[in-house]
């Protein structure tokens, strides 16, 4: 019988940055004597370079705390969510696990934002909302203008709200007392059939693949036989554990618990994010939500040096084992050599595959313009998939290209309309309809064109709305699109490494910016390089990078070879760091710099 | 004091040729632009620098007398005539003293034209120094203030006058080449002066802004701005043009010279001959291997005066592929180029062989030329990119 589980809160906590966020967290897990003060420093999230250096959170480590109020003991829930559009499911998948999100405002700046972007996600996902008001040690601060903005930008009740230090570690306790007072307690059935909803996973060398759950329904400890509901993979559970915010086995989780499950899965491709797990001998229904997570951006990774493949598979492999979302198969470019097409949830995370390589992996690579998968329907009335520019038919062969279109749903302050309209034509779109959800929040729905979308459309939402508008899509239907394939040419040869796909009327401003972009990062060389955009045979853009005319005549003093030589084996050095491309020498920056062409 | 004193051995024609290089570390002021091993000091840290210098000549003697005679002597800095001139006598006569030099040696002193006088110049001609280097960077009084050097026109022509009184016409003079607000009119007058003058030997180089410099912060900040690298090129150009029409040679890179006063001694390093290198961060090149002494003037000072060992602080051997790159990147700076038939012997390989391709490459878009001799010379445009030639050349 399904009831209500009174002791356990699961909430997260969604901010703008810099609003005090981590902070907070850490200052909840002092308060209720989870970790020691002097321990309280970054233990709440795993901390991959990459998501120090933006800002962003990509990966969700949870925390159980302990909390007693009026003589009664609370177990309470932190599942923290990253925020970027590459990882919306995730994100809703995080929210999906939660009864409740705090939703922090710096007392000093007010309503920002990330504040307004993450509170639609957390309010699609009908989270209850406690608003709480930081930073209240700052002498700046006016708690009573935030709220008020809080009550009308937002339009939730904030009256009530505490004020705080995360700091200072003031009226922390309230914002407790808050968490069980207003945020629902979760329901479930403890002797029900189990569901657990996978929210994420992560892999260990020792326990192999690990899920992260929250409980719906039932229970489940080592030895029980599971089994995932839309893969149907069984597995035996070897431990169960909670996040204290480090790993402790437990005997059993149960409905409302958030914990992790154990269960030697070899890698985390066996785990799906949004997946229901349950029992094998008395399966449950799934868990409404379940989406297939699949690439919606491919682009080919090429090893600097041609010897380093076999490097390169075993770190792809490696980042496979902790990185479900990835996926990749051998390729070939004549100019690259071998490598691998790979597909990626977003150009997010193509930069985060790429810069793991690089970091954790020591892989100089270079990665190809990034495409989507197009429909090329061809005169003898066969159907292509094309993901990869170099494989599109000749322009003879092909009657006409499909694209993938997306649903999108914008959600805004009124006054940026304007601007995403704009956006949204500018991008091809096609405006579908716009409501008022509430006085000070409008819903916009587009259908635009995927390949649109994956280079710069968050970047440029957030900067029409000044960041206030938050973006969600899944993807629709393809539509019949006029797309032509654009050949780069360096030094009058192709480079099939940086053709690309583009739209017929985008095609020229494309090739402009990418044309001028690689004048900018192609160093000079001996001889003068052309840089040419084609469609076909007919260039459409030029640049040229003109011939270097010299070096530095110095003095050598008092017969200092040494130092020459230095200079010798730092120009070795940089040359090996270049992929050499017919007589053109391009640094690996080159491929990147050309995702941020402006599109 | 004078030749006659220090006889020969009758071996010593038969032992191999040595140049030695002298470092003195100090000047009066930093310029800008160094970012070389040189300071300001006190009297008593140059005589104890002197005769630490003393000491390791003494030392390294030992390693060497017996099997080289020496053919040149370059005391640069620096600025060695900010020393007190019976410095120079005495590290001289040290020389003298410890190894056999021969009679017709080039003997070098870098000077700056407002550190010396009468006295100090007919001093350094009686201790043997033939042979005279000038900093004088530019004509240009706007561009020497604003390069942070002390010293003028007039100090320079001074300098040129005195020597010459005193019988010496073997004299270079050091330029720069684009250095912030210079004008090409600037580096033009500046030839011309030198022309006029009847200097013999003219080093042309261009300015590198190094890090850890006055120059580099003053650029970066943005109160300087040297000039683009076409106007440099063109600068350059327009010195090596010049001097071509006024007799002068580009036997080297950097260097140009009337008939019959080409450096001795700058030639060593580029044919890859030995020489020895004695003072604070000195090279040496001896027997296929590179060494250097420390660059840490305390650390210097104490080796000699404590244990009375050589400061090395560097050494490699070079293996057959580094020599055979060095063979490269070396020759390619003087006029007589990569002497192919030269390379084979002493590699065993053909080098027109082995980079067939890329060479004919280099040849057609006129940055070398293969001489009828088989040698592979740069062309003045060649020596412009000298640097990414020779990484073409010795990588594939």
């Amino acid at each position: 019988m399904e009831k209500t589980l009174d002791n356990i809160r699961n909430f997260s906590i969604i901010a703008h940055i810099d609003h005090g966020k981590s902070t907070l967290a850490d200052r909840l897990m002092e308060v209720t004597g989870t970790v020691a003060k002097r321990d309280s420093k970054q233990q709440l999230l795993d901390s991959m370079d990459i998501e120090r250096e933006r800002g962003i959170t990509i990966k969700l480590a949870p925390v159980t705390m302990k909390y007693t109020k009026d003589g009664k003991e609370y177990v309470l829930n932190l599942i923290d969510t990253p925020g970027h559009v590459d990882f919306t499911y995730e994100v809703s998948r995080s929210l999906a696990a939660c009864e409740g999100a705090l939703l922090i405002v710096d007392a000093t700046q007010g309503v920002q934002a990330q504040t307004l972007a993450n509170f639609y996600l957390a309010f699609e996902n009908n989270l209850e909302i406690l608003p709480v008001i930081n930073k209240m040690d700052l002498p700046s601060a006016r708690p009573d203008e935030a709220k008020a903005e809080i009550e009308n930008i937002i339009g939730i009740p904030a009256d009530d709200a505490p004020c705080i230090s995360a700091k200072t570690g003031l009226n922390i306790t309230d914002v407790l007392d808050q968490i069980i007072d207003k945020i629902p307690a979760p329901k479930g059935d403890i002797d029900a059939p189990l569901q657990a909803l996978i929210f994420d996973s992560y892999y260990d060398n020792y326990k192999g693949a690990v899920c992260l759950v929250r409980i719906k329904n039932g229970k489940v400890k080592t030895g029980s036989k599971i089994k995932m509901i839309q893969t149907g993979k069984e597995f035996e559970v070897t431990e169960v554990g909670v996040f204290k915010p480090k790993i402790e086995k437990s005997e059993e989780l149960s409905a409302g618990d958030v914990g992790y499950i154990a269960a030697s899965i070899k890698t985390v491709s066996d785990i799906s994010v949004g997946d229901t797990i349950t029992e094998t001998e008395r399966p449950a229904e799934a868990l409404p939500g379940y989406r297939k997570i699949q690439p919606v951006v491919y682009s080919g990774i090429f090893p600097i040096e041609g010897d380093k493949y076999n490097q390169l598979k075993d770190s792809l492999e490696k980042i496979k084992l902790s990185d479900s979302s990835l996926v990749y198969t051998p390729e070939t470019s004549t100019a690259l050599g071998y490598g691998f097409r790979c597909g990626f949830l977003g150009l997010l995370h193509l930069e985060i595959i790429t810069e793991r390589l690089e970091k954790e992996f020591g892989q100089d690579v270079i990665t190809t313009m990034p495409s989507v998968t197009y429909k090329v329907y061809k005169r003898n009335n066969e159907m292509e998939l094309i993901s990869n520019p170099s494989d599109m038919p000749d322009a003879d062969s092909i009657s006409y290209i499909e694209e993938p279109f997306i649903k999108a749903e914008i959600f805004s302050p009124p006054e940026y309309v304007g601007g995403i309209m704009d956006l949204g034509i500018n991008k091809r779109g096609i405006y579908k309809d716009m409501q008022y959800i509430a006085e000070n929040r409008v819903k916009i729905d587009f259908e635009l064109p995927l390949c649109e979308i994956v280079y710069d459309f968050f970047d440029k939402l957030k900067s029409v709305t000044h960041g206030y508008a938050s973006f969600d899509y899944e993807i629709a239907e393809y539509k019949k699109s006029d797309m032509v394939k654009v050949d780069l040419l360096l030094n009058g040869e192709p480079c099939d490494a940086l053709s690309m796909i583009v739209h017929r009327t985008k095609a020229y401003e494309r090739s402009k910016g990418i044309t001028e972009k690689l004048k900018e990062v192609v160093p000079r060389q001996l001889f003068e390089i052309p840089i040419q955009a084609a469609i076909g045979g007919k260039i459409i853009a030029r640049e040229t990078v003109k011939a270097l005319r010299k070096d530095v005549i110095a003095k050598c003093y008092g017969g200092d070879v040494t130092r020459k030589r230095k200079l010798l084996e730092k120009q070795k050095e940089g040359k090996k760091k270049m992929k050499k491309l017919g007589s053109v020498e391009l640094p690996s920056e080159a491929f990147l710099s050309i995702l941020k062409v402006d599109n | 004091m004078s030749f006659s004193e220090f006889t020969l051995d009758e071996n010593d024609s038969k032992k191999k040729s040595l140049s030695i290089y002298v470092h003195i570390p100090f000047c009066n002021s930093k310029c800008d632009y160094c970012s070389f091993v040189s300071m300001v000091a006190s009297p008593e840290e140059k005589h104890r620098y002197v005769t630490n210098l003393m000491n390791e000549i003494k030392l390294q003697s030992k390693n060497y007398r017996e099997f080289y005679s020496v053919s040149s002597i370059y005391i640069g800095g620096g600025t060695p005539s900010c020393l007190d001139n019976y410095y120079i006598r005495d590290l001289l006569s040290c020389i003298y003293k410890n190894f056999a030099v021969k009679n017709s040696a080039e003997i070098t002193l870098e000077i700056n034209p407002n550190s010396v006088d009468q006295t100090k110049i007919r001093e350094y001609i009686m201790s043997g120094i033939n042979r005279f280097s000038i900093g004088l960077q530019s004509i240009s009084a706007k561009v020497l203030k604003s390069m942070g050097r002390t010293h003028s026109l007039t100090d320079y022509k001074k300098t040129v006058d005195i020597i010459r009184e005193f019988g010496v016409k073997n004299i270079s003079t050091d330029i720069i080449i684009g250095y912030p607000n210079q004008k090409l009119i600037d580096v033009k007058e500046t030839i011309n002066y030198l022309i006029k003058l009847g200097i013999p030997h003219i080093s042309a180089y261009m300015l590198q802004v190094e890090k850890g410099t006055k120059l580099k912060k003053l650029v970066d900040n943005g109160s300087l701005g040297v000039p683009d690298d076409d106007t440099v090129v063109k600068m350059y150009d327009t010195v090596v043009d010049i001097l071509t029409k006024n007799g002068y040679k580009r036997y080297e890179i950097s260097n140009f010279a009337k008939p019959t006063y080409e450096s001795y001694h700058n030639k060593v390093y580029w044919k890859r001959k030995d020489y020895l290198g004695v003072g604070l961060a000195a090279h040496s090149y001896i027997d296929g291997t590179r060494f250097a002494n420390t660059e840490n003037l305390t650390e210097y000072n104490e080796k000699l005066e404590k244990s009375f060992t050589i400061p090395t602080k560097y050494s490699k051997t070079l293996t057959t592929e580094e020599k055979k790159e060095e063979a490269v990147m070396l020759s390619l700076r003087t006029c007589d180029g990569l002497d192919l038939d030269a390379y084979k012997n002493e590699f065993g390989e053909n080098f027109l062989a082995k980079k067939k391709d890329k060479i004919a490459e280099l040849i057609k878009n006129k940055f070398l030329i293969l001489t009828k001799e088989n040698k592979l010379v740069c062309t003045n445009s060649g020596y412009l990119v000298l640097n990414k030639l020779v990484l073409e050349l010795v990588t594939n």
